[in-house]
């Protein structure tokens, strides 16, 4: 793609690639919203991970402990599975594509951030942890699952 | 959103020649235009934050300048001669470096910091203390340098 087009054609939630096909770190959209094309670093992905940066740039990860993440920096949310070391699209702006994966506590109207310990998971918002807020509820979850569509990211763009 | 034709980095329009407020986009990265204002000089690496409440023009200078207060805009990407014109970067991977170090007697940047606009020194970042979570306009994914973050060790978010 030219440096200046930033409407993907593929679905971002159809594939991943084991190439660096797009560029690590860099931002597109796709129907109108944001979606950041990155290397997977530590555990495969599965669909609705809340992924964090890595140490490298460009490259995010699930692992909450043991891994490469930087902290609580949320990156986005995976719209496909992708294993290590392959690269593919996580959603950066809009409704959520994905169901998440909570801790079962979540209610319609609060904050979201990744949750501490679960790989991949996500937790609500607890006062000083403002800077990791990724996005809001809009309904509770069921069991621990919040899902797609009952959600909008904000603040990951 | 429209998608730039000539690289951002470089501009320094005597003239204006884009859009105020509008975000532009560029090799995976997002940019606004502004009028860059007041009388410290620019570097690549500057946060700039909001001088004018219509969005026309940006500062570097935290104090005795115009800046509306710690309302970050975006960073610098060059030298931009006052009262001239330029990009910023508002969002995506760091494109140019990013001026942060201890300036405050706290330990420099680290991976995994989120970073405001100092609230002293000339175009500086800083780590976000408590308090400031709502000026948090980047997160370090590396450690910084003695004077800068390198660039792609930030991502620019919360801006766009």
């Amino acid at each position: 793609m030219d440096v200046n087009e930033h409407e993907i054609s593929v679905r971002p939630d159809s594939k991943y690639w084991t190439e660096d096909e797009y560029g690590v770190g860099k931002l597109f959209t796709w129907q109108g919203e944001f979606y950041r094309f990155v290397g997977v670093v530590d555990a495969a992905l599965a669909e609705g991970n809340l992924v964090e940066y890595a140490s490298t740039p460009g490259y995010v990860t699930n692992d909450r402990s043991g891994g490469s993440s930087v902290g609580r920096a949320p990156a986005g949310v995976a719209v496909t599975a992708c294993p290590v070391g392959s690269f593919c699209f996580v959603q950066a702006s809009g409704v959520g594509l994905s169901d998440l994966t909570t801790d079962g506590g979540v209610a319609a109207a609060e904050y979201l951030m990744p949750h501490a310990t679960t790989d991949g998971g996500v937790d609500t918002m607890a006062d000083g942890s403002e800077e990791s807020v990724f996005g809001m509820a809009f309904a509770a979850d069921a069991s621990t699952t919040l899902a797609a569509g009952k959600y909008i990211l904000k603040g990951v763009v | 959103m429209e998608g730039l034709i000539e690289a951002p980095i470089g501009v320094n329009d005597e003239e204006q020649r884009y859009e105020f407020g509008t975000l532009y986009y560029w090799n995976g990265r997002l940019f606004r235009y502004a009028k860059f204002v007041d009388s410290v000089d620019y570097s690549d690496g500057h946060v700039v934050e909001w001088a004018a409440a219509n969005f026309s023009a940006v500062t570097n200078d935290k104090s005795g300048g115009s800046s509306l207060g710690r309302l970050p805009a975006g960073v610098a990407l060059n030298a931009v001669t006052s009262g001239n014109f330029g990009f910023f970067q508002v969002g995506g991977l760091g494109v140019v470096r990013l001026y942060a170090y201890d300036v405050d007697g706290t330990a420099q940047v680290a991976a995994g910091d989120f970073l405001v606009s100092d609230s002293a020194t000339d175009g500086m970042a800083d780590q976000m203390a408590d308090g400031e979570e709502e000026q948090v306009f980047a997160v370090a994914t590396a450690a910084g340098s003695s004077s800068y973050v390198a660039a792609g060790d930030y991502v620019i978010r919360g801006l766009a």
